[in-house]
């Protein structure tokens, strides 16, 4: 017991499954759907899961951000541009091989604190999202 | 037809899920899935299947930026 209180305080130390679970104070059965959605990432040494604690942190920080905003679209990128004027700005992203382009009141830009090289997520509610088919 | 939009993408439709009024449609862009949700309507006017290519657009005012 005493051994176990030291693991789970320790630094940059790997958890097992259960440990894992506790630490994120989640249920097991909902630590393994995460898991299984990919959500959390595991390693599998000799037959046994093992999570290594600095990932389920950045895991955490990610979903305060990104993942409690309903809009179906999240795509990470790095800002490659931004174009601004006294109203509003343009902001360009790289998502891998894709770009997309986010028109934004200056306002906001200076709020976020915005640079080239920042890593940002563009949003977009799926009804925003127009299909066209090929003729 | 030319489009002013600034974030077009060619891609596949992935998925249909049809719901009374509107249906959820995914588009695979390179590695990248874009959600749609068009109304019912739409779908059947486009004759929208599993596999079709198709243009997905959104204007840049649209676009959310988190950081």
């Amino acid at each position: 017991m005493v051994k176990k209180q030291q693991m789970l305080s320790g630094n940059g130390d790997v958890l097992t499954t259960r440990e894992a679970a506790k630490y994120l104070r989640l249920t097991l059965p909902t630590f393994y759907r995460y898991m299984w959605e990919g959500k959390i990432q595991a390693s599998k040494i000799g037959g046994r899961y093992r999570f290594k604690r600095s990932l389920l942190d950045r895991w955490l920080g990610k979903k305060s951000e990104a993942e409690e905003v309903s809009g179906r679209n999240k795509l990470v990128g790095k800002v490659s541009t931004i174009k601004r004027d006294l109203i509003m700005a343009q902001v360009n992203l790289d998502v891998g091989d894709n770009k997309i382009t986010a028109v934004i009141t200056r306002d906001a830009l200076d709020e976020l604190g915005l640079r080239v090289g920042d890593t940002a997520v563009a949003l977009i509610k799926a009804t925003e999202v127009m299909v066209i088919k090929a003729q | 037809m030319k489009l002013s939009a600034r974030n077009q993408y060619q891609g596949v439709v992935t998925r249909i899920t049809e719901g009374q009024a509107m249906a959820e449609v995914a588009v695979r862009v390179g590695n990248l899935e874009f959600i749609a949700a068009i109304t019912e309507g739409s779908v059947k006017n486009m004759g929208l299947k599993l596999n079709d290519s198709v243009l997905v657009a959104v204007k840049a005012t649209e676009v959310m930026i988190g950081k």
